[in-house]
């Protein structure tokens, strides 16, 4: 098949849908459901090919690829959810109670991350638990290692903040070696920039 | 209002039609070129070579595919042979690393390669691309490696991988199989990717993937052909002529 | 058990002693290697490079002390067979040990929280070298390919020895696939138990490890779908587990030692219990860790250490009343001899949502004295700032 060929056939399969493709997240402020927050540099977000696990109106974005580095942005978690999709309903998933402090969400988002890695495939630790504020809302961070069978050794940060009874967390991850170092700042700063998106 | 059922349907057709070509397709190498030639030093620059991770596959009437010992190793070796004539020939001092023996931090590099060589495949010639990088190839390993380099003092780190007759299975299928066609057709019954990298900087400098045809392995000529088609276009120690 | 099911039994009433105690015995020689059989050393090289992604993956258990327990324990066990068998402890709270036709064996941590003694521990080892001595573990990778299309067996491979990114149904639907007969599984019964005489440990903790297994399966809350080994590749559990008494007790005679308490074992679960029980707890399958946390009591563990654990449960499931279960909890292990700090600080936490912020502040106070370099400190410290209201 002549390359001609076969970028067509690409082409045709890209315009009609079929082929899941990354989409560019420009700098400026983006609106993730009811978060807004701030992007330095661009970023591309996953077709939900991709994030099939991931609660509807939740976003993966990514700079050099999932494998290496990956932002999660799930927002508005309600009172007695989990923080992924559980279809088959056997992942024994944590969920979120609106009454949660501190440690218990830095807790849920520490067994989440096991389940959305595989039971089993992931041992993940948290760190550094502090306050922080996005917007209005008090909310937390914290660091965290993850050990994936399979994958380079993880690390990461997240925010959470709870606004009218609902959850928002924001978790990026990044292989230990290098990508971590090179796009930390620019993932924190996205995570602090994260606020309730102005209503009306 | 779209239905996804219907446009995993339509997709499916799609797929149907399309296959037939994809089965055809005979495009061997993709590759990316950062440097034409290798640094200039005092000796000849060392090269690590990586444990190759070269596997046999024997495909049965049924479909199944059977890993195949003799194949294997008998493929290991012609490859180990020929990599190292064409070491010799590029002008460079290969020291080959052996798989039982890796340190720590040998085996994370090898573990990060192995990420970045997927995500090479999958973002870069697959057909997920990654609308911010603009086709840009800027993959590295980072310059961490250097304690790497140091314990062997080595100048670039080769890793090598290739499969033949396995119809799928394991990521590095997939993400060929996404480079063909958006996952609607196997590429064939060999492939593989070779990659350079820079042990001052971890830079990725050079990167190919063969997709197809490229050699029989099991035995010596067939797989001196398989290694120059897996390294072409390499960057040498010598003066293109 | 010997051979199977009711089929012993009505052997045992039908044949004479001589006969009914036909050894089932090893296939294969200590030092075992396979011939040239393209087949069978095809399949060694496949699991070679299983074993390669075993001895580089990132849930490999680093601590040289909790490693030595487990490889000298099942080296022990294995007796003639120790120098063919390479063990791999995994950092995986699911209860699982299986080997591959090549000898190696994978041990999850799993294994070390539901196991009572070392005994038990050695039971599990034993009948998985069972089953690698009779060639169970090559004839299933040889039934696996028939079944199993080209495309998924090398997954299939490596998914199974490491659990690589799957979700837990996939992976429990792999261990169905390749699930070992009946037969086989009393083999390795047999052969187990026989192991553990041979080592001077106590044949009847072949059968209470499985019993201690089924305790905990009826506590589970989320049932469908779980790995649970015992009870998806080994049918009728309390069948096998009665026929397996009767035949090391007919073999052996009655137990004649108390299992409890084994405090090599406890010592060893007292010196990594955060370690293990964090990975259990971060699988919010509470019902199972209630049931193991019962057990540890039971068994002698440091009981500050397996309260703040019922507290770290209760808080997690989070039903009516577990709020109070859980400050109980904290606060029976504050009163232990070796009360964990963090079980201040969850207390306070608890505290500040039933507003006493007075009490809670208290905690958390005791808690940055314990743990002066606590990485949270800033966040502790931003409820020791905040004033009554």
């Amino acid at each position: 098949m002549t390359s001609r060929m076969a970028a067509l056939v690409a082409a045709t399969l890209v315009v009609t849908g079929c082929v899941p493709a990354y989409t560019l997240v420009e700098p400026g402020t983006i609106s993730v459901g009811n978060l807004s927050v701030d992007t330095a540099g661009a970023w591309n977000k996953a077709p939900s090919a991709l994030t099939s696990k991931m609660r509807k109106g939740s976003e993966m974005w990514t700079r050099d690829g999932p494998l290496l580095d990956r932002l999660l942005l799930i927002p508005n978690v309600p009172d007695g959810a989990p923080l992924l999709v559980d279809r088959k309903e056997a992942a024994a998933l944590p969920v979120f109670r609106a009454d949660m402090l501190p440690n218990e969400l830095e807790e849920l988002t520490e067994s989440t991350l096991v389940k959305y890695f595989g039971e089993g495939s992931a041992a993940v630790s948290t760190s550094n638990l502090r306050p922080n504020r996005f917007g209005e809302h008090r909310g937390i961070l914290f660091d965290f290692t993850a050990a994936v069978s399979d994958n380079p050794d993880y690390k990461g940060i997240a925010g959470a903040f709870i606004a009218g009874d609902a959850l928002n967390v924001i978790i990026y991850l990044a292989a230990e070696t290098y990508y971590y170092g090179k796009h930390s700042a620019a993932a924190e700063s996205v995570i602090r920039s994260a606020r309730l998106a102005p209503t009306g | 209002m779209i239905n996804i059922v219907s446009v995993a349907h339509r997709c499916r057709l799609l797929g149907a039609l399309f296959a037939p070509l994809v089965l055809v397709a005979c495009a061997t190498t993709s590759n990316v070129q950062q440097i034409d030639r290798l640094k200039v030093i005092d000796a000849d620059p060392r090269v690590l070579l990586m444990p190759p991770d070269v596997r046999y596959y024997l495909l049965t009437a049924g479909g199944v595919s059977e890993p195949h010992a003799e194949w294997t190793m008998a493929a290991q070796t012609n490859i180990d042979a020929a990599i190292r004539d064409l070491a010799s020939d590029m002008g460079t001092d290969l020291v080959v690393l052996n798989d039982d023996d890796l340190t720590p931090d040998e085996m994370r590099y090898r573990s990060l390669h192995s990420a970045v060589g997927q995500t090479v495949l999958t973002n870069h010639f697959g057909s997920l691309k990654l609308p911010s990088k603009n086709r840009q190839f800027d993959w590295s390993l980072g310059s961490g490696i250097q304690s790497l380099a140091a314990d062997k003092e080595g100048d670039y780190a080769l890793f090598v991988f290739y499969r033949d007759e396995q119809a799928s299975g394991g990521r590095i299928a997939f993400a060929v199989l996404a480079a063909a066609a958006g996952g609607y057709a196997s590429v064939g019954a060999e492939y593989g990717f070779a990659s350079l990298v820079d042990l001052e900087t971890g830079d990725i400098v050079w990167f190919n993937v063969v997709t197809a045809g490229s050699g029989e392995m099991r035995d010596p000529e067939g797989a001196a052909t398989a290694v120059r088609t897996l390294f072409r276009d390499i960057p040498t120690n010598r003066t293109v002529e | 058990m010997g051979i199977t099911g009711r089929l012993m039994l009505a052997t045992l009433l039908s044949l004479p002693v001589a006969a009914a105690e036909a050894p089932i015995d090893h296939k294969i020689p200590p030092g075992y290697e396979p011939g040239a059989g393209a087949d069978e050393l095809g399949i060694w090289m496949e699991v070679d490079n299983i074993e390669k992604g075993l001895r580089e993956s990132a849930l490999l258990v680093s601590d040289p002390h909790l490693n030595n327990y487990v490889i000298g324990l099942a080296c022990r066990v294995a007796g003639d067979y120790c120098k063919d068998i390479r063990v791999y402890l995994i950092r995986n709270p699911g209860f699982n040990a299986s080997m591959m036709p090549n000898g190696a064996m994978q041990v999850w941590t799993g294994m070390l929280t539901r196991t009572r003694s070392r005994d038990e521990l050695a039971a599990v080892i034993g009948h998985e070298i069972g089953h690698y001595t009779r060639l169970h573990t090559l004839e299933r990778h040889r039934k696996l390919k028939k079944s199993m299309s080209a495309s998924s067996f090398v997954d299939l491979g490596i998914a199974v020895a490491t659990g690589i990114s799957l979700p837990v149904a996939s992976v429990s639907a792999m261990l169905n696939a390749l699930a070992f007969s009946r037969e086989q599984e009393s083999e390795a019964d047999v052969l187990g138990a026989r192991l553990l005489a041979d080592a001077a440990l106590d044949p009847h903790a072949a059968y209470s490890v499985w019993r201690g297994l089924m305790d905990e399966e009826a506590a589970a809350a989320v049932k469908r779908d779980e790995p649970g080994l015992f009870t998806r590749t080994h049918p009728d559990p309390a069948q096998r587990a009665d026929e397996l008494e009767q035949w090391v007790t007919e073999r052996f005679g009655p137990r004649d030692r108390d299992m409890y308490p084994d405090h090599e074992h406890v010592e060893m679960l007292n010196r990594h219990y955060a370690f293990l029980m964090e990975d259990q707890i971060d699988t919010n399958r509470f019902g199972r860790t209630e049931e193991m946390l019962n057990r540890h009591l039971a068994m002698g563990v440091e009981p500050g250490l397996v309260r703040y654990y019922f507290g770290e449960m209760f808080r997690q499931r989070g039903g009516e009343g577990d709020a109070q279960r859980a400050i109980n909890a904290y606060r029976h292990a504050l009163e232990s001899d070796a009360p964990p700090a963090d079980a201040h600080r969850n207390l306070g936490y608890l505290l500040l949502k039933q507003d006493d912020l007075l009490q809670a502040q208290t905690h958390f106070q005791r808690y940055l004295e314990l743990k002066p370099d606590a990485s949270d400190r800033s966040m502790i410290e931003y409820y020791l700032e905040e004033e009554a209201g």
